[in-house]
């Protein structure tokens, strides 16, 4: 009896200490990141729901002078399928692949060009140009961050997305027109990781 | 001697979680009374505080979304304010703690329900579910503004919280202050339940600040 008073008396100190311990800390990076997900879920439900209500925007019809990184009106009907061991995505008509190896994949099209490749540091490393818009998203479940750019080039896209348990993936995109830009986006925002990336061949 | 101390051993252990189960039972943060009807006339069957597994039946097309919680789409029971309005939700989401929702596959066996936000496209959700809120708390609410990843897209937000801080609800809204805003998208409104002391972004899982957004805006 001794041994289970004993047991006791543990468990009320345990409870005495559980008692004074404090909330768990603020973490500003995961507060960022529910903040992310927050938003970009709340943003694709308005996308959904836009149509319903006499707002979908149509990126054939009338230029506009720049688009948000949030924002995705773009109608794929009719678009083809391209699937790399990267990323798998639908693009416009007139794109096709050019050089895909396991740490790389390219598609050229008549008004711009998107290649997937892996990604090591700052989601702001590695490319030039001048940021329009910024936005966190998520794309194929995976937390993603969407730049978009002015270039020499002309308008350009670049996101880089955080696999989980596998490399992150870094996609560049160039369009000569705001439209193509917007097209662009749209392809790299409904993309789906590869099950093949980041798995031995 | 020795094997007689065994028995005794087996009671002191379950005497240890008899002790913090019954502990569990009493510090469990229960939620204040408005914010639970709120919660249920919003999304009926939906509880704060309740194991995901408890409530999935009441939630459609349930999935997990990493750093945040459950997401689906909640039941209805068609008039869900008073006098006879109501307005419709197109999704509920299920709102995990810190250290919960960092997990890639929770279980939603022992996953508890940190919070409960409703999400409603409706263009008049957010003035009816005001006046809503107004009368069941009576009293203003305090007023913030929360950023949003595009810099150009701010939402209203409108805190009420019980007398003691035990809880509250936050209603959230896209600001729109020019004809350009409104031409954007459908307006979108959320209703966030929540226990305890109300505690800007960390409650709201948002870019929170207290300065209305107007003022936010001119700055």
């Amino acid at each position: 009896m001794i041994t289970a008073w004993r047991l006791a008396l543990l468990g009320a100190a345990a409870l005495g200490t559980s008692a004074c311990q404090r909330p768990p800390r603020f973490d500003p990076a995961e507060a960022a990141l529910a903040a992310a997900a927050s938003d970009s879920l709340t943003s694709a439900l308005a996308d959904s729901i836009a149509p319903g209500r006499g707002y979908l925007a149509s990126q054939a019809g009338t230029p506009v002078e720049s688009i948000s990184a949030c924002e995705d009106h773009v109608d794929s009907r009719g678009w083809q399928s391209f699937a790399s061991r990267i990323i798998e995505l639908e693009l416009p008509d007139g794109y096709s692949g050019t050089s895909q190896t396991n740490q790389l994949a390219r598609w050229n099209g008549p008004g711009g060009w998107l290649r997937a490749s892996s990604h090591s540091g700052d989601a702001h490393a590695g490319w030039s140009g001048l940021i329009t818009s910024e936005c966190d998203v998520f794309i194929s479940g995976s937390p993603a961050h969407v730049d978009l750019l002015t270039t020499g080039y002309g308008r350009g896209v670049h996101v880089v997305i955080k696999v989980q348990d596998a490399p992150d993936i870094s996609i560049e995109a160039q369009a000569t027109t705001i439209a193509g830009q917007a097209q662009l986006l749209h392809a790299i925002r409904a993309a789906r990781v590869s099950s093949a990336w980041g798995r031995p061949q | 001697m020795r094997l007689l101390s065994i028995p005794a051993t087996l009671v002191g252990i379950a005497i240890a979680i008899l002790f913090f189960k019954v502990y569990g039972i009493f510090t469990r943060p229960d939620v204040p009374r408005p914010v639970a009807i709120v919660v249920d006339q919003f999304a009926p069957g939906v509880a704060i505080g309740a194991k995901v597994t408890d409530v999935r039946h009441y939630v459609a097309a349930m999935t997990y979304v990493p750093h945040l919680g459950y997401v689906g789409i909640p039941g209805s029971r068609g008039v869900n304010l008073p006098n006879g309005y109501s307005v419709k939700f197109a999704q509920v989401r299920l709102l995990l703690d810190e250290a919960t929702r960092r997990l890639p596959n929770p279980n939603p066996a022992k996953a508890r329900i940190d919070a409960v936000e409703i999400v409603s496209g409706e263009p008049n959700a957010a003035s009816d579910i005001g006046q809503a809120l107004s009368l069941t708390f009576r009293r203003p609410p305090r007023e913030g503004c929360m950023r949003t990843s595009d810099d150009e897209r701010l939402r209203d937000v409108q805190v009420w919280a019980t007398p003691q801080e035990r809880g509250g609800l936050a209603l959230i809204s896209d600001h729109r202050a020019t004809v350009a805003d409104r031409d954007r998208g459908p307006q979108m409104t959320s209703v966030i339940g929540f226990v305890g002391k109300f505690d800007g972004g960390r409650t709201l899982r948002g870019n929170y600040t207290d300065a209305s957004c107007s003022l936010v805006q001119s700055q």
